[in-house]
């Protein structure tokens, strides 16, 4: 009965989510856009399944093996997704208004979770297809179909319903709010979890790189295979295996997601408070105001001194805000995952060197987006004092660009220092880093200002970046071309000094290796300054127009 | 100091001020006053530039706001009715920041520290904004404009959060600052204040300036001696209570 009434708030509550992020919405196009770019990768990644498995040969138990990878790769993504969503609306964004309310612990947790739904669709693109194929290469009987739905859909519920449980897990222990990025690094650490606990419990299938055995006893502890096993047993005509995996599906998301509601409703309000609390004193800590020690450094760079007083305020502003280094270091990890295992992914050499700058770089792209969609409100600070727009503009420019610079700088440090590759390969990186980074930069610059959201919506809440507007996914677009241009430009001019790199392109390879360094820095910079032309001009423009709009509308989105 | 001749914001087919014209002279300290919705802030975000008018202009000191934005702004302090700060910084980094983005001599941080005391914000200063409340917000803000010594300020509400003390405090900064001369716009709702401390007072309704003079001339002009409250009131009523048009 309460669980009815709670049920039926929930829908109302729904909907006036569903409300403000449509009124959310800026250009509907670019929504569906960046939408179908994400439903062609997932798309992209089912068909490659697909493929995969029609061509495996039958027997062996290789089909079942790989429907059960992916049923866990796409579990483990599943549940990072989950995680991400509802820790993210229990934990980071505050709620204040449904926390004061007269509503129960587990009417609220099940309005964080009806959220969730948005994730079903893309698991089912991946998972769907392969279990069809599965179907069809193991010429399983019609029964198989409905039954193998079914156990996708069970799977799913199973995997929500642990999600929640690992929340109120993380509740017990969470002292206060967290940042979205921690929330990130915490949610891919438990979607990792899934693959690497079995393996190190399992000695035997310790395979090499994906192929991994999952026949193995301990990895039937994972309910995200039970779905797999399931259907794999359905197409091989045991019923009672299939019977029993379908139970023990059931039951696991019954128990828990029963133990989740009635702990919700129990302890959800004051764990919640707590969170709030220790956030609030956390913001009482004392910071020493930075003295400027060297001032005169900062008098000989030819700026104007409204550049300069911006650009230096972002950078106490991201000292003071690890969540934003959080994930940076993130793409570090990889470096370790690269440079810690030569021939990881079958990569070596000056192929590694290029995926290992493009690791690093990326991820600082992010840097230029935040820099100006984190003025949020405080833009009108900048439009009421006398700075020009191009002061404005060059001090987010030079923040992203130096500490992209600077960060990438180390990385190579760091790789130079485990992997020890040739000098002359350094010292061409090293350079072309610089027109590298300038030019990422600098086309990031007109995203960031035509989809900066100086004023947070709920929708935005929910994306990383809280202060950017959903369509910014599509600046890697941009970037895309970029990147690999700078990157074939840097394997042309290290190939000399590390023979063996690139069989396929031997022949080309002509003239000494200081005429290719020096070519590739010339191609390099001339690229980068194409680019950033065409950057700037475009921000410049983007930034005036959006200072006119939004002083004709007085709004700031 | 400041000049607004025929002022007029237009939102989609809504007039949010019609034709305001106001004059502000140097030293002078001007009550706006309305009830919720009349204009004021809109009025004060065109003063400050912030907003573009549909129709009119803003003369600052010598300077077109239109035409020479730069100069203008120099000379130009505004505080929003929301204090907009930046939460990462403390206090005082904000004020030295204030103090760089409107390129001033660094002799400003002692005028700023005497604030800071006057404000009781001292012991603050070097906490995070984001621990601050919304008073003390309002405090360090103001502050931040202060400190780049503009010789025309606009204040929207700025007693709205304020203390006692600071509300005391404010008054007698705001009459420091006239006497060297610099011109202030103070948009309020409460009239015992604005009856205590401004020299003029305007009075807008609807979008409209419907009168302004110091509290002796409206007074006079609508033959009462009622205290500037009722004065109000019976004003405001009579202008809403009006067919439109
Ligand atoms: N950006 C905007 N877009 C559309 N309408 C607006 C906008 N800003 C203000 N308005 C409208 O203009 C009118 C005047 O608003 P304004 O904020 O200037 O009032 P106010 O006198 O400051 O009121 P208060 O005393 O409540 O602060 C209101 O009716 C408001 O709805
Ligand atoms: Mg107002």
């Amino acid at each position: 009965m309460t669980v009815c009434s709670d049920w039926q708030k929930v829908r109302h509550l729904a909907r006036y989510q569903r409300l403000m992020a449509r009124r959310g919405i800026q250009s509907r196009a670019l929504w569906w856009l960046a939408r179908g770019v994400t439903v062609a990768a997932f798309g992209a990644l089912a068909a490659f399944c697909v493929l995969v498995m029609a061509t495996l040969p039958p027997g062996e138990g290789g089909r079942s093996n790989l429907l059960m990878l992916i049923f866990l790769g796409g579990g483990a993504f599943l549940l990072y997704l989950e995680l991400m969503v509802l820790f993210n609306r229990l934990c980071v964004i505050p709620f204040d208004e449904l926390l004061v309310s007269p509503l129960s612990g587990r009417a609220v947790l099940m309005e964080r979770m009806y959220e969730q739904v948005r994730a079903l669709p893309l698991y089912a693109l991946l998972v769907i297809p392969v279990v069809i194929t599965y179907g069809v290469t193991e010429n399983a009987p019609l029964v198989f179909y409905p039954i193998a739905l079914l156990a996708v859909f069970l799977t799913t519920t199973a995997i929500y319903a642990s999600a929640a449980l690992l929340l109120l897990l993380l509740l017990t222990f969470l002292k206060r709010r967290m940042s979205r990025e921690t929330l990130a690094l915490i949610s891919s650490i438990v979607a990792a979890l899934v693959f690497v606990i079995p393996r190190i419990l399992d000695a035997s299938t310790a395979g090499h790189g994906f192929q991994i055995n999952l026949q193995g006893a301990v990895w039937s502890m994972l309910p995200m295979i039970w779905g797999a096993r399931m259907i794999a047993a359905v197409a091989h005509a045991a019923p009672l295996q299939a019977v029993l995996y379908g139970l023990l599906l059931c039951a696991e998301t019954v128990i828990i997601a029963g133990f989740a509601l009635i702990w919700a409703n129990r302890h959800l309000h004051d764990r919640i408070g707590r969170l709030y609390d220790g956030q609030h004193r956390a913001r009482q800590k004392r910071v020493r105001s930075s003295q400027r020690a060297r001032r005169s450094v900062w008098r000989v760079l030819p700026l104007s001194p409204a550049t300069r007083a911006v650009l230096y305020k972002d950078w106490v502003r991201l000292r003071r805000t690890p969540s934003e280094l959080i994930g940076l270091l993130f793409s570090a990890l990889y470096l370790w995952f690269i440079v810690l295992r030569p021939g990881a992914g079958g990569f070596s050499g000056a192929w590694q060197l290029v995926i290992m700058i493009c690791v690093v770089t990326l991820p600082t792209v992010r840097l230029g987006l935040s820099g100006l969609g984190l003025e949020s409100a405080q833009v009108t600070l900048l439009m009421q004092a006398p700075a020009s727009p191009g002061d404005v503009l060059i001090a987010k420019w030079l923040y992203a660009f130096l500490t992209a610079f600077g960060w990438s700088e180390l990385s190579l440090l760091i790789y130079v220092l485990i992997i020890h590759p040739p000098v002359s390969a350094v010292v061409l990186t090293a350079i072309c880093l610089l027109p590298l980074v300038a030019a990422s930069s600098s086309i990031t610059l007109p995203f960031a200002v035509y989809y900066a959201a100086f004023v947070a919506t709920a929708r935005q809440g929910r994306q990383r970046n809280i202060y950017t507007k959903p369509g910014i996914s599509l600046q890697w677009l941009a970037q895309l071309p970029l990147y690999v241009l700078q990157a074939g430009i840097l394997l042309y001019g290290v190939a000399p000094d590390w023979p063996g790199q690139m069989p396929a392109l031997a022949s080309l390879l002509t003239g000494s290796a200081t005429m290719h360094v020096v070519l590739a820095i010339v191609a390099s910079v001339a690229v980068a300054a194409v680019v950033c032309l065409i950057g700037w001009g475009m921000a410049l423009k983007a930034w005036r127009r959006r200072l006119f709009l939004m002083r004709e509308s007085g709004a700031l989105d | 100091m400041l000049r607004a001749d025929g002022l007029t914001k237009r939102f989609g087919d809504k007039e949010a001020v019609c034709d305001v014209s106001l004059t502000l002279k140097a030293g002078e300290l001007f009550g706006f006053l309305g009830p919720n919705g009349a204009g004021k802030t809109t009025t004060i975000r065109m003063l400050a530039g912030l907003l573009t008018p549909t129709r009119g202009e803003v003369r600052i000191g010598n300077h077109d706001l239109e035409r020479a934005p730069r100069e203008a702004k120099k000379l130009l302090g505004y505080l929003p009715d929301k204090p907009l700060v930046y939460e990462k910084l403390t206090g005082r980094e904000y004020i030295r920041f204030m103090m760089e983005l409107y390129d001033m001599p660094s002799d400003v941080l002692d005028e700023a520290e005497s604030y800071l005391h006057a404000f009781a914000l001292d012991s603050a200063a070097d906490d995070l904004i984001s621990g601050y409340s919304h008073g003390m917000k309002q405090k360090i803000a103001l502050i931040g404009q202060l400190t780049h010594r503009p010789r025309v300020l606009l204040l929207d509400e700025p007693t709205v959060g304020l203390d006692p003390k600071g509300a005391r405090t404010l008054r007698e900064t705001l009459r420091a600052l006239c006497e060297q001369g610099v011109a202030v716009l103070i948009s309020t709702h409460l009239l015992p204040v604005a009856e205590m401390m401004c020299d003029r007072i305007g009075i807008m309704v609807s979008g409209r300036m419907i009168a302004s003079g110091t509290v002796v001339e409206l007074q006079s002009r609508y033959h009462t001696d009622a205290s500037l409250e009722d004065l109000f009131l019976q004003l405001t009523d009579a202008t809403e209570g009006e067919p439109a048009g």
